[in-house]
């Protein structure tokens, strides 16, 4: 019945969304490039705030269609418009969310110009920020498409006027959709008209019937209201075949008629309600299903309004319109039949009523009828003129989009409405109750960016569908969630999921194939079979939803690292394997990273942080959780080497099996949370039957103790994620928090290659998420050290305790940013002159002091080097190779300096060129 | 607070059913149909949006398959019919249609006891009360047409073999007593 509900709920929603003004995929993306302005994330992610689009370049690409001095392209217009219309959509619907449960918006809903007490700074002068923005590319666009705009001599108004007789001329030339639809001798539409709305339009002529396909067939028709069309056309399903009998009763002439009718009745009063809604959905199910191609054909001629009136008469009214139509005794006869058979036959009624019901010989009769050629043809030509001169997508795309303030006042009001919210100060929060219908403040993950020429905003619904969960969602909302559901079945998912929370990657080669498989092969050799295993994931992988895509994907990159790296094979192409997603992420036409400028930004869940300071440095932009998202996710997958070797030793294949077991109960596992957590700690018990063996799948297998309030909040994410508010890489982050917090040591693996890295959060309600920094480089570090020691700077950019928490180095074994400043500067002391390092070992007289001076000489050395991505100069590195071999060699001579004169060997003097020039010493020279 | 024990409760229906005939509608003036049902029993109305407006059910949780129902129409064709015909042919008619469903259901075995009374020129009540078998069940039925110029009531009062004797004598008792009024308003 569910299941009936949201297919059908489905169905309809793709045929509004289809119908309105949207920014249609198919039509656009190869007009476009789309991922020009939708600069992070994907236009495939349903959430509002699953991609981050560029303002300004949408508004710039319209600017340079109609001010270019070219002739304008009307698709080109058409389709920056209409995405311009998504992303303002996009942002209305993510601000909401976020504004709903705030303070920052008043009673009734709008944000007032003076910050009210309670109200989170960021979040208000986020807020702000988009508004401006969003605010000013609407006017933008309104001023650019309503006035004449000038430049270079080339005015907007006429390159609109251009546009309009292009798409006139245009739709006159060709047969349109509505021509095809409309079409009395194999129009769909035009058959379905006369076929099925036997009782609306049974009386009219051909030409008469022609005009309503046309009028029902235009690009321009609007749907009037979503959710009343669909709430009316669900509730129409259920009641159709009573409301039907009622209809009946009225219509009824004759006392043998309503002896039919009363006798129908009965069947009907005495079925419980819910089973006649069960058996009329059934029955549409089936009868969709059976004429799938009448209404597909149907469904998508008709538009706008008329496109979801099609539906619902095909969903609801067939049971009523459709049947009647064959008589009132028939229909009644048929729907005694229908309530007889009950819930289980209906798909056999259908079956055999579209084979065998005389009401479907006589609709499929008419279907095939050609008729009134002659007539329909002079009126078809009037008829489409004017229905293709009001029905242009170019008015959608003129269409001004609504005000955003007032859009996010009236929608927060109505959510609020709706869903209950009550306003919370975003700084005192309470921690939320643990159960599937908690109400968990996780809001929107917006990004921050580093360098700033891109103007963009990142929008999130996440928030608002966060307030939805529990008892009182709405249909859409629990389509939603159902959605995600399946995709949290998803048996790559878990997969993915175990593999990193188990730290499956000390044996990343396990990964791909049995390690026999590369025993007696050469490095070269093994790196191949292990490529060409890698090939078939990477195809698998490619094939599920983008975000578990990036994640999979970026493990195999990062796994194939790792191993190239241990077997010492040389990468074939830098672009596949340097950087994993960072070489995807830059074949996709994203800026690629600025590694050395790459700072970690903050991302807060919940608690945004300040609007990046780029806002305003190029003239043109407000910026709101600015953009180059590839930039520190790329960066940071090159770290995987700085704590490969610390990570415990796990049996890869048994925890694959393992998590192949996890799949194949998965249902039960969503169903309970408790089951889920039992299940998955025996699994984990199978899998690391070692005591050092440790996993952390959310509920936490591990060998350690972990504490209630841990398991809760695992839970809680989980919960989440099946509800389709977070994201894989979100969920991620979000667990691994938890084990931050709770200090067991296991977040580390989790996060090597996640987008998002979490840190500690003084609130146990809240999840902070940050977008992954790229590592720093030598020079990086040595520019960071000058920051701050030479200019002054009033402060670290990262304090020890961030860069505890977001290096991937060992716990005890990470080298925190001071201590890389200070190796840098030591390094950097030590290259200065060519006898920097002899005069470090000058002044010591005694064994223990050279040697202990060596040693940190070399720890400085090796932490600079260390501190270093895989894109460290291989030169770099050389040199810092060379400088270990200097101080060794000093430390030689002054050890053999402090020895008695007699076993003393010879020491070069300073100026000794083999020094001075770095070449290493040559005992023979002596 | 025990309803059935302690009170006696009456059931009085007065169903707002507007009815406009052409003559009504003419001087501004409304038919209002209506019935009265005086109940002891603890009758529970199917509600909610499910329900089609002019329809009204009614169970009870203590057995199973005793139901009261009701459906009021504004049907002006059907009185000319009904007001001119012969008393046999009008249930020849009703028992006819009936029976066409009758032969898709499944439904054997049917039987009707038949009443007409005319209450007056403008209502005539019909009663057909019986009984027929249906997936093997043995199922009774008791049905009241209020018949006017402006539309009729349909009342029904349904049980099973399975359902409480003692509920069904006491329903049955009470739906005998229905009353029926039209009023222009």
């Amino acid at each position: 019945m569910l299941k009936t509900a949201i297919l059908l709920s489905l169905f309809l929603t793709s045929f509004v969304s289809y119908a309105a003004d949207v920014y249609n995929r198919e039509e656009c993306d190869s007009v476009i490039d789309v991922k020009k302005f939708v600069v992070a994330g994907s236009l495939n992610n349903p959430s509002a705030g699953g991609k981050t689009y560029n303002f300004d370049r949408i508004v710039g690409a319209l600017e340079n269609e109609l001010l270019s001095g070219q002739p304008p392209q009307v698709k080109n217009f058409e389709c920056l418009s209409l995405l311009h219309k998504k992303a303002h959509e996009d942002a209305t619907e993510y601000w909401v969310g976020r504004l709903a449960r705030s303070t920052c918006a008043g009673d009734n809903g709008e944000v007032p110009s003076i910050k009210p007490p309670g109200c989170d700074d960021d979040l208000w002068e986020k807020f702000h920020a988009s508004k401006t923005l969003i605010d000013r590319s609407a006017s933008r666009i309104k001023k650019l498409t309503t006035e004449c705009v000038e430049k270079n001599g080339v005015k907007s108004c006429e390159s609109i006027k251009t546009l309009t007789n292009i798409q006139e001329f245009t739709e006159e030339l060709g047969a349109n959709n509505s021509d095809k639809c409309c079409n009395t001798d194999d129009g769909a539409a035009y058959k379905v008209l006369r076929g099925f709305y036997t009782v609306e339009f049974g009386d009219m002529n051909d030409t008469e019937l022609q005009k309503e396909c046309y009028k029902r067939t235009r690009p321009g028709n609007q749907v009037k209201g979503f959710s009343s069309g669909v709430g009316g056309c669900i509730k129409n399903v259920a009641l159709g075949i009573a409301e039907a009998v009622m209809k009946w009763f009225k219509t009824a002439k004759a006392l043998w008629e309503v002896g039919t009718n009363t006798e129908t009745w009965r069947m009907i009063r005495n079925l419980e309600v819910s089973k006649l809604k069960d058996a009329v959905l059934s029955l549409l199910e089936a009868m969709m299903e059976q004429m799938g191609n009448q209404f597909t054909a149907s469904t998508s001629c008709f538009t706008g309004q008329y496109k979801l009136d099609q539906a619902c008469k095909l969903a609801s009214s067939i049971a009523v319109d459709f049947i009647v139509g064959g008589g009132v005794a028939k229909g009644a006869g048929f729907l005694a039949q229908l309530m007889k058979a009950g819930v289980k036959d209906m798909a056999a009624i259908a079956k055999g009523m579209v084979t065998s019901n005389p009401k479907i010989a006589q609709m499929a009769s008419k279907l095939k009828k050609t008729t009134g050629k002659g007539t329909t043809t002079a009126t078809s030509t009037a008829t489409r003129a004017a229905a293709k001169r009001s029905a242009s997508h170019l008015a959608a795309a003129l269409k001004p989009v609504a005000d955003f303030s007032k859009s996010v006042a009236a929608r927060v009001r109505k959510l609020r409405e709706k869903e209950g919210i009550t306003r919370q100060s975003l700084t005192n929060r309470i921690e939320p109750g643990w159960g599937p219908n908690a109400s968990v403040t996780v809001a929107a993950t917006e990004t921050a960016t580093s360098a700033g020429a891109t103007a963009a905003i990142q929008t999130s619904s996440r928030a608002t569908s966060v307030a939805s969960s529990g008892a009182g969602m709405t249909a859409k909302s629990m389509g939603k969630i159902e959605k995600s559901i399946r995709a949290f079945r998803s048996s790559e998912y878990k997969a993915m999921y175990a593999t990193r929370g188990t730290r499956a990657v000390d044996a990343p080669e396990s990964l791909f194939v049995k390690p026999s498989r590369l025993k007696g092969k050469s490095p070269s050799q093994q790196m191949q079979i292990i490529e060409d295993a890698a090939k078939v994931r990477r195809a698998r992988a490619a094939k599920l939803p983008s975000d578990q895509a990036r994640e999979i994907l970026d493990n195999i990159d990062d796994a194939l690292i790792r191993i190239r790296a241990r077997l010492g094979v040389p990468e074939k192409k830098v672009a596949s394997t340097s950087a994993g997603a960072a070489a995807r992420t830059a074949a996709t036409g994203v800026a690629p990273a600025d590694l050395t400028a790459a700072t970690t930004k903050a991302i807060d869940t919940t608690i945004p942080t300040a609007p990046a300071s780029t806002a305003g440095s190029t003239g043109s932009t407000a910026v709101v959780g600015t953009a180059t998202a590839s930039t520190t996710t790329s960066g940071f997958t090159n770290t995987a080497e700085s704590f490969i070797n610390s990570i415990p030793k796990v049996d890869i294949k048994a925890i694959t099996n393992s998590t192949t077991k996890i799949n194949k109960t998965l249902q039960q596992q969503i169903d309970s949370v408790q089951t889920f957590e039992a299940r998955a700690r025996a699994n984990a018990a199978a899998a690391n039957p070692a005591a050092t063996a440790r996993s952390s799948v959310w509920a936490n297998q591990s060998n350690r103790a972990i504490s209630k309030d841990a398991l809760r909040r695992h839970g809680e994410i989980e919960n989440l994620y099946k509800k389709g508010l977070i994201n894989a890489e979100q969920a991620h982050a979000m667990h691994d928090i938890v084990r931050v917090t709770e200090n067991s040591a296991t977040g580390t693996a989790t996060r090597f290659n996640t987008r998002y890295i979490s840190t500690p959060n003084t609130n146990p309600s809240t999840f902070v998420l940050k977008e992954r920094g790229a590592p720093l480089t030598a020079a990086g570090a040595v520019g960071l050290v000058l920051e701050r020691s030479i200019y002054s700077d009033i402060g670290s950019v990262t304090t020890n305790k961030q860069i505890e928490q977001t290096s991937d180095a060992a716990k005890g074994q990470r080298y925190d940013l001071d201590t890389i400043k200070a190796s840098a500067i030591v390094v950097q002391k030590l290259t200065e002159t060519p006898n920097s390092i002899r005069n470090e070992f000058s002044k010591l007289k005694t064994e223990a002091e050279i040697l202990d001076r060596a040693d940190e000489l070399r720890v400085k050395v090796k932490t600079v080097e260390n501190s270093a991505g895989t894109e460290f100069e291989a030169e770099a590195k050389e040199a810092l190779g060379e400088l270990i071999t200097q101080i060794n060699t000093e430390r030689d001579r002054a050890l053999a300096r402090i020895k008695p004169k007699d076993s003393a060997a010879p020491v070069p003097a300073s100026d000794d060129p083999a020094v001075k020039y770095g070449i290493p010493i040559d005992p023979e020279a002596d | 607070m025990d309803m059935k024990t302690f009170f006696t409760i009456f059931i009085v229906l007065f169903l707002s059913f507007n009815v406009s005939s052409e003559t009504s509608r003419s001087e501004g003036k409304k038919a209002i149909l209506s019935y009265a049902l005086p109940s002891k029993l603890n009758w529970k109305q199917s509600t909610g949006e499910d329900i089609v407006s002019g329809m009204q059910v009614y169970n009870l949780d203590e057995t199973e398959g005793l139901r009261l129902a009701s459906v009021q129409v504004g049907n002006e064709f059907l009185w000319e019919t009904v007001n001119t015909m012969d008393k046999e042919k009008i249930f020849e008619e009703l028992i006819g249609g009936k029976k066409t469903v009758h032969k898709i259901s499944g439904v054997k075995n049917w039987t009707a006891e038949k009443k007409l009374e005319k209450k007056s020129d403008k209502e005539i009540i019909l009663e057909l009360s019986g009984s027929f078998t249906e997936d093997s069940q043995k199922k009774h039925f008791i049905e009241k047409y209020y018949m006017t110029p402006y539309g009729f009531i349909l009342m029904t009062l349904d049980w099973t073999a399975k359902s409480n004797a003692g509920l069904v004598k006491k329903a049955r008792a009470e739906f005998e007593n229905v009353t029926f009024k039209s009023e222009i308003k």
